[in-house]
């Protein structure tokens, strides 16, 4: 135990703050609470990480430009189902208030920690100094893509300040990485951390180079092809030894393969890949389910293993299922049985399932989480129930119906993000009604020359009528109108209520004028926010 | 229309140097054309590959990271220098804009104190100074009569030479190096600045000015005449209220100089 009185007082004061914060004011209280208290105590987190270390519960964390929050929650439901209490800042809160802040709020009164496990998402800037005070057991990083570059600065930077903060520990996370992401694989390039990759299935070649390519579009990255030969990608160079590298697409543009011809610096063979099946099933395959398990198995995870079966096995016992697979491994009082073979036979080459979740970026998401929890020893139904069953976090390919209106909310933050929602959004719709809201608050990033990034061009035959919001709403309406949407289809109404109200208007009206043919006869709304409208935008509809 | 003009734009390495968002000034600056009844091609030149200065009107290169801009210092020695420098001397137009603004100046010094060669369009240098803070937020400067504005995020810092003309002069924000007040150069027709925006966008007087000089520079006709022979009206609604969207700046857009 290394909390002191002043941390238990601490506790009880933070559940306090939040209550009246959440209950009385009605604001989300994950941050602020927390925030007083450090004011007062400089030592709060250093004290709470060490008996968080103290304690040595399974601490899981994911980083990465976008879809941190959806695979932090893909994680902590499979998590939650399979019995486990889990701790995790689920709402995105991702600064260090927000992360010691989600710890603090699962300790009981009485100063003991009560969760079995702890799944966090971390800002990139902030990654360094978390991973400094709890050790982590498993980080996940999703992917670098430019963001708030008046925040982070160069994505080549944030990137190697988390390899080196990784390198730095004493002891040796397992790092769970994409491969078809030549920055995000690199945190695990040269490293003695054990790693597990993911990637989608290679199915077609549409070319050897990423610079004489002919594309009009790459999946993750900002592309356009204007006028010439113009792609524009995120990491051209190699981050090794800087040469350009080079790269294979897939049939959906999405980078697949990169190698760099002159150090040799190329993509790392997967453990698992995804492919598309009908009806929008997904298919995760194993590349070597022994080799797999090879990885999985050493004695500084059984422990977590086991606290994760110990409460599954428990919860499940009396339930068809899983009740039979609960996997536990040697050592594990509960489960006696020496039950390595079981968790061989366990992994089985192919897991399917209908995700909840559209885009194809998601897929990404998805398989990171999977890796994660198989890790674990999840067994697949309960993954695949988890999967089919996510509710999506307000501004995470949300979407909810009230009274005929079907609303469609998306975060957007930066150009390789809103690139990717244009495209989940477009591949279903042939036009839509659309709110934008639009700020430049610190949290949204205070240069919004992102969005000259975005490649709206490709789709301004697809835009019905739009009303922009926000802070700037007229940088946008420029750079809407640039692309080639007229502009008297855009329209500005700085109050965030108000927007929502008439672009509902104008859907209703399509609907029942029969401009948008719906067999559901349904109102379509589709809103782009940026963080800071997005709490805005929550209260309303949510 | 009476005329038929198309000028010739060039995007120098649009695969490296485009992290910004700076590839919003070609397509304001194509979009804006249009409304003149001015075609604008763009083509782009990246490394190994060399352009006509002759064929080309405009040339632009936005901000890259700085590992990526290692990969072509010495291409745009050995395969653009020369060009450049015809085409300054030619009066032809060019905006670059924070590392590609740097590339234009005498020599960039590293952290570890490496000097990076440039190509003197402009005489002054940049520094890397890394015990300083990064130059980052809105900014404004004055430009003739014009108030430009923008968004800088730069680590490195500029000097002038004395006679080197800037840009403008820094009304709010901190300009090549947060000290002088100067901010980007201009020499002949070629424009150097920090700031991102994207500038043109931001700034339609401005991308009007470059415009004009473009269609004076082949066409031998000034933007007003093409404006008024055509009766061509142009809502400027959205650009003037973008500006006055950025709050920093409030107390200074509506100053006139």
């Amino acid at each position: 135990m290394n909390l002191n009185i002043k941390n238990n007082i601490e506790i009880i004061l933070y559940k306090f703050f939040k209550l009246i914060l959440v209950v009385v004011l009605r604001r989300n209280g994950d941050v602020l609470p927390l925030y007083l208290l450090r004011k007062f105590d400089k030592n709060l987190v250093d004290n709470f990480a060490k008996d968080i270390n103290a304690i040595n519960i399974p601490v899981i964390i994911i980083t990465g430009t976008n879809g941190k929050t959806t695979t932090t929650n893909l994680i902590a439901s499979c998590l939650n189902n399979a019995g486990s209490k889990v701790c995790s800042n689920v709402n995105g809160a991702n600064m260090i208030n927000g992360i010691f802040g989600s710890i603090i709020g699962c300790y009981s009164f009485n100063g003991k920690f009560n969760a079995d496990i702890i799944v966090i998402e971390t800002d990139e800037k902030v990654f360094p100094y978390v991973i400094s005070k709890i050790n982590p057991d498993i980080i996940v990083i999703t992917n670098f893509y430019r963001d708030q570059l008046d925040r982070y600065g160069e994505v080549n930077t944030t990137m190697l300040n988390i390899k080196n903060s990784i390198k730095s520990l004493k002891t040796y996370p397992v790092l769970i990485l994409p491969t078809n992401e030549p920055l995000a694989s690199f945190v695990g390039f040269n490293t003695k951390n054990k790693k597990l990759h993911f990637n989608f299935k290679s199915i077609k070649k549409l070319s050897d180079k990423l610079d004489d390519i002919d594309i009009t579009e790459v999946f993750g990255v900002s592309v356009k092809k204007n006028s010439g030969n113009i792609a524009f990608t995120d990491a051209v160079s190699c981050p090794q030894c800087g040469s350009i590298l080079s790269a294979e697409f897939n049939d959906k543009y999405a980078i697949i393969k990169y190698y760099c011809n002159s150090c040799g610096y190329k993509s790392n063979i997967s453990d698992i890949e995804a492919e598309i099946l009908e009806d929008d099933y997904l298919n995760f395959s194993f590349n070597n389910t022994e080799e797999f398990f090879s990885k999985i198995k050493s004695n500084n995870i059984s422990d977590m293993q086991n606290n994760i079966n110990k409460s599954y096995y428990s919860n499940y016992s009396n339930n068809s299922i899983g009740a039979n697979d609960a996997n536990c491994k040697n050592n594990c009082d509960i489960h006696n049985a020496n039950t390595s073979n079981h968790i061989i036979n366990n992994i089985n080459k192919n897991f399917s399932f209908k995700p909840s979740i559209q885009g194809y970026y998601n897929i990404l998401n998805y398989m990171a989480a999977f890796l994660v929890v198989k890790y674990y020893g999840l067994n697949d139904e309960i993954i695949k129930i988890s999967f089919e069953n996510y509710f999506t976090k307000f501004g995470r390919s949300f979407k909810k119906t009230f009274k005929g209106v079907e609303y469609n909310v998306d975060l957007v933050k930066n150009p390789s993000g809103f690139n990717n929602v244009l495209g989940k959004i477009f591949e279903k719709n042939n036009y839509i009604n659309a709110l934008f809201a639009f700020s430049d608050r610190d949290a949204d990033g205070r240069d919004v020359s992102w969005i000259w990034d975005v490649n709206f061009e490709k789709y301004i035959d697809k835009f019905n009528n739009i009303i922009i919001t926000g802070l700037r709403p007229y940088d946008m309406a420029i750079r809407l109108k640039t692309a080639g949407i007229n502009a008297e289809k855009i329209k500005v109404n700085y109050n965030v209520g108000k927007a929502l109200y008439e672009i509902i208007n104008i859907s209703n009206n399509d609907v029942n004028n029969n401009n948008i043919t719906d067999d559901k006869k349904l109102s379509r709304i589709y809103i782009f926010s940026t963080y800071t409208e997005l709490s805005n935008l929550e209260k309303i509809i949510v | 229309m009476n005329y038929n003009l198309n000028l010739n734009a060039i995007d120098l390495y649009p695969e490296i140097m485009n992290i910004y968002g700076d590839r919003g000034n070609m397509l304001y600056f194509k979009y804006r054309a249009s409304l003149y009844g001015i075609t604008v091609n763009i083509g782009s030149c990246s490394i190994g590959e060399k352009f006509d200065t002759d064929k080309t009107d405009i040339m632009f290169i936005g901000g890259g990271q700085d590992s990526e801009q290692a990969l072509i210092y010495k291409d745009f020695i050995t395969n653009k220098k020369n060009a450049l420098k015809d085409a300054k001397d030619a009066g032809k137009i060019m905006l670059s804009i924070c590392g590609g603004y740097q590339l234009l100046l005498n020599y960039y010094k590293t952290l570890d104190n490496k000097i990076i060669e440039g190509i003197s369009i402009f005489d002054g240098y940049t520094a890397a100074e890394p015990k300083k803070p990064r130059l980052t937020g809105n900014i404004a400067s004055a430009f003739k009569d014009k108030i430009i504005v923008g968004f800088e995020n730069h680590s490195g810092r500029t000097y002038l030479s004395e006679s080197q003309q800037n840009f403008g002069k820094v009304l709010f924000g901190f300009g090549n190096n947060g000290v002088d007040k100067t901010e980007g150069a201009i020499s002949n027709n070629f424009y150097g600045t920090y700031m991102h925006g994207s500038i043109l966008p931001k700034n339609f007087q401005f991308c009007d000015i470059i415009i004009d000089t473009a269609v004076k520079n082949k066409y031998k006709i000034a933007l007003n005449e093409i404006i008024k022979k055509n009766n061509i009206n142009i809502d400027n609604n959205f650009e003037i209220n973008a500006r006055k969207d950025i709050r920093d700046l409030k107390k200074i857009i509506n100053r006139t100089i």
